[in-house]
């Protein structure tokens, strides 16, 4: 008896699983000076002395121990930009936008954040921070709206 | 035959339920700089790093690698990850034994971790079954091993009862009282363990493993820089791994033929004949009391059937002639990636001389043994005070 | 110092493969493996394979593909990245002298969920995760420093294409068998600016699987290997930004350790061909500088010149790469197939004559912080 092909050759299922992620404390710091503060602090490596923001307790550059957070930016250069036409879900933004490593005065790295789809947004155009009202911040990277053209009108949130 | 290779230094973290004071990268880089510590390395001198976590859903990272393996100091570098279910503490340190076995690298540094209270764990233990077959009545790890308890009770009544896997647990959870990094350092009583409440039948809460936030590392190096660096480095002496087919039916869980097979190719390798007297401690990843027994058979230590007398018998103790697991074992840890990391952590521990308050007296060979999957992984690994 | 060969191989043609499972693909192409080299699985040691478990959709992925890799009751390891990665692992396994032989498996099926959210994943749940940043948007960062750094043309990714396409066309394993045109590639949809639909890799489905033998087994058989030269792999820095994102470290890195080992010197010279891993077009440009076929910024030079096509001085994915067919997690182990199908002496049509050295390259992590490389001769 010759076999059908199965009519059901696929079976939809869904992962969705809930997270708690310790933050440790230099990431903590970090989120909480964003949210408390509406600053961005680096780490500077006591090693080889790179400032990296984001920070992390261990240096990627030499490997060595970072505890010391500094304030840098607000103000920073825009190193790389990229496009995004379509929404998403999760997208940081509202499409169009634009994804930006931002090197904030002071770091040796670079920041990934968004702006918005504006001419203004070039490799060496220098941008600053936009945060959300205070008590819309909840301490997180997202604290940050995005990043502007240093010297554009706010548009307002 | 292959080169010799050494565990030169090992690293744990304290097991907890929660680590609330650092993320996982961090975690997984306090155990492998105090491996490098005890080693007296520093990171430049490691050549290669290979790390091995659980399933990622645990933490929710994809690839954790590329996110963790920097937090070790030794990016840019060689990095492998590898992800053997909860063999893959073993599998870690057996890939970093090949990594030196095969003279492609020098020193390495081998850590595995999980960091369980990130995430959902049961969750994560039920997304293992097959979504098509199983994962609709799947109820994670306990379900899984009650099956197995009561096939291994069953064959062997009346000479393996309940009361002795509630002896495995009194005795690990007594012996974790000497072992600092353990998570649940309480005593308990067979009765204590009898009346606790039900989990997946035969097993009872205090017959069940925790779940914990933790890493292991090891530092494995070549001859030549054991020799110079380690006092008494625990030489890989015998190493097998074995899998088997998943298919429930197939697999003897009471008396697992990957753990038989497993066995085999590393007391070959060792030039082992009869375990139980040659072997001088053993780690056995016992996460469900009863399981203590039935690897305990299956690896040779005692004879099939016989587990019930072995641990009656207190040949397994701590002051016993064949001390098992002197840890605390997975009973009183466990970081799940990791566990199978710390029993050979453990054993090379033994070897070296540097088990502190739970170090047994003359222990010239030690195994670690692991499982994983639907009962369907094993290792085995054999560390020797000599060559 | 034990001589290790790749003494077969197979894939599956790549593509949407609706009506096979994982363990069908995989159990296909170990048989075809075999075969290939007259070998049974019983005359397998070990078996180390290369698997996602987000991918699958399922914890510890080699719980229910062991059998299918016929790794029942034997010696086997799960590689959690590329299959090139496993490939090196098994070569450490021989070489250690406990195995004879091994069997390397690697698969993936994109097309069961989004690829966009496997990447996505690959994020930390701090910094990057709520940015949504995936591969596309990384690589689209990293093309455009890249291309700004070195004065790079707009069309440079897109005339890789070209050239990738149309060695695709000729390739039987291939998802994506037909040519393209420059204008069709300038004018295909943008995807993350300046990344467009035609310089990234297809959604693939697919498996490879690769077996190795050390020289006495390997020299006993009826059919030449192409025997290990030399390996390396690498891991740069995970934050983007805390990366020379313009250049591709990881890579140089373990093409120099291959390179060591295989005693190359001056690989554009030394090596016949290259199979690289491109899932976005602008990344092979960066290879070429990165593994040392051109200068830093002559990549866009060195593709022009005709070099890196069919014919060339130092071909580079005649396969078609992975912009024609990109089985994630396989994707690394193919460009090791196709580069041995290359080189060994097999008296059969996919040898070219006159090559005896090619080097495969697998990469991972967002923006390529990761690579892997293996030198293998005929």
């Amino acid at each position: 008896m010759a076999l059908k092909p199965p009519e059901l050759t696929y079976m939809e299922g869904e992962s969705r699983c809930d997270y708690n992620w310790t933050t440790g404390e230099v990431v903590g710091t970090f989120l909480a000076a964003l949210r408390d503060h509406g600053k961005m602090l680096a780490g500077v490596c006591e090693s080889c002395g790179q400032v990296a923001v984001p920070p992390t307790s261990y240096c990627e550059s030499c490997g060595s121990e970072v505890s010391d957070l500094r304030e840098v930016g607000p103000r920073g250069v825009v190193m790389s930009w990229a496009r995004v036409a379509d929404d998403f879900e999760g997208a940081p933004a509202e499409a169009p936008f634009r994804y930006v490593l931002v090197r904030p005065a002071g770091a040796d790295t670079e920041l990934l954040h968004v702006a918005p789809d504006d001419d203004g947004i070039r490799i060496g155009a220098t941008v600053r921070p936009e945060f959300r009202p205070r008590e819309q911040r909840g301490g997180a990277i997202t604290d940050i709206r995005w990043f502007v053209p240093d010297g554009a009108e706010s548009e307002g949130s | 035959m292959t080169r010799p290779v050494a565990v030169i230094g090992t690293g744990q973290t304290k097991y907890v339920s929660r680590r609330d004071d650092k993320n996982v990268p961090e975690i997984v880089r306090e155990a492998g700089l105090r491996a490098l510590a005890d080693a007296g390395l520093k990171p430049s001198d490691v050549d290669a790093v290979v790390i091995g976590s659980a399933p990622e859903i645990f933490e929710g990272v994809n690839y954790p690698e590329d996110w963790i393996a920097p937090a070790l100091g030794m990016c840019p570098g060689p990095v492998m990850r590898v992800h053997t279910g909860g063999t893959v503490g073993a599998a870690t340190g057996i890939a970093g034994f090949y990594h030196v076995a095969s003279g492609a690298y020098d020193t390495v540094l081998a850590v595995a971790y999980q960091k369980l209270s990130d995430g959902v764990p049961q969750y994560g233990l039920s997304a293992c079954y097959d979504p098509l077959w199983d994962r609709d009545f799947a109820c994670g790890a306990p379900a899984l091993v009650g099956l197995q308890s009561r096939q291994y009770l069953d064959r062997h009544a009346p000479a393996v009862t309940e009361e002795h896997g509630a002896m495995v647990a009194v005795k690990n959870r007594r012996n974790a009282l000497l072992n600092p990094y353990a998570q649940i350092r309480r005593e308990i009583t067979v009765a204590d363990v009898m009346s606790s409440p039900p989990v997946a039948e035969p097993l009872k809460l205090l017959d069940c493993c925790p779940t914990s936030d933790g890493a292991a590392a090891m530092v494995i190096a070549s001859e030549q820089t054991a020799r110079k660096k380690c006092p008494r480095p625990a030489w890989f002496s015998g190493v097998g791994t074995c899998s088997e087919s998943p298919y429930v039916p197939h697999v003897d869980m009471a008396y697992p033929e990957s753990c038989v097979r497993a066995a085999q190719q590393a007391y070959q390798m060792a030039w082992i004949y009869e375990p139980a007297r040659e072997l001088d401690v053993a780690e056995v990843y016992e996460a469900f009391s009863f399981q203590e027994l039935i690897w305990c058979e299956a690896l040779g230590l005692c004879r099939p059937g016989e587990g019930g007398k072995l641990i009656e018998s207190g040949r397994s103790d701590l002051d016993g002639a064949l001390p098992v697991n002197t840890s605390g074992g997975v009973l009183s840890s466990n970081p799940i990636g990791a566990s199978a990391m710390i029993r050979q952590v453990e054993a090379a521990m033994q070897v070296m001389g540097r088990a502190g308050e739970h170090q047994v007296d003359g222990v010239h060979r030690a195994l670690a043994h692991s499982w994983g999957g639907a009962i369907q992984f094993s290792t085995v690994t054999i560390f020797s005070d000599e060559i | 110092m034990i001589d290790v060969g790749v003494v077969g191989w197979a894939q599956t043609q790549h593509g949407t493969l609706e009506r096979e499972t994982h363990q069908s693909l995989i159990y296909r192409v170990v048989n075809e493996a075999l075969s290939s080299c007259g070998m049974s699985i019983h005359d397998i040691d070990v078996v180390i394979d290369a698997g996602s478990d987000f991918l699958d959709g399922r914890g510890i992925s080699t719980c229910i593909t062991v059998d299918a890799m016929g790794a029942h009751f034997k010696e086997e390891s799960k590689i959690a990245g590329d299959g090139l990665l496993a490939a090196i692992y098994a070569y450490m396994r021989i070489a250690s002298g406990l195995f004879d032989t091994a069997l390397v498996v690697a698969y993936g099926k994109s097309s069961e969920s989004s690829p966009r959210v496997q990447s996505l994943l690959m994020t930390d749940p701090f910094y990057l995760r709520p940015m949504g940043l995936d591969a596309t948007a990384a690589a689209a960062l990293q093309a455009r420093a890249y291309m700004h750094h070195y004065g790079v043309s707009e069309e440079a990714p897109a005339r890789v294409a070209v050239k990738n396409r149309a060695a695709g066309a000729t390739n039987i394993n291939a998802q994506l068998s037909s040519e393209v045109t420059l204008d069709q590639v300038m004018e295909s949809r943008p995807l993350v600016s300046p990344i467009r639909e035609l310089e990234a890799a297809p959604v693939t489905d697919g498996a490879c699987a690769v077996v190795m033998a050390g020289e006495e087994v390997a020299k006993s058989l009826k059919v030449r290997p192409a025997w290990i030269a030399g390996s390396g792999h690498a891991m740069d820095a995970f934050s983007p930004g805390a990366r020379e994102i313009h250049k591709l470290r990881s890579a140089a890195l373990a093409a120099a350790a291959a390179y060591k080992q295989a005693g190359v010197t001056d690989p554009s010279a030394d090596l016949d061909l290259l199979e690289v891993t491109e899932s976005f077009a602008h990344q092979e440009l960066m290879l070429y500088e990165a593994l040392g076929l051109c200068e830093e910024g002559e990549g866009e030079k060195l593709l022009i010149s005709g070099a890196t096509a069919l014919g060339g001085r130092v071909p580079v994915n005649l396969s078609g790469g992975a912009l024609c067919a990109n089985p994630v997690v396989a994707t690394g182990l193919v460009r090791l197939a196709e580069a041995c199908a290359r080189v060994a002496d097999r008296g059969e049509g996919d040898r070219i004559d006159g090559m005896s050295k090619a080097m495969a390259h697998a990469a991972g992590g967002l923006a390529m912080q990761t690579a892997a490389c293996m030198i293998v001769q005929g």
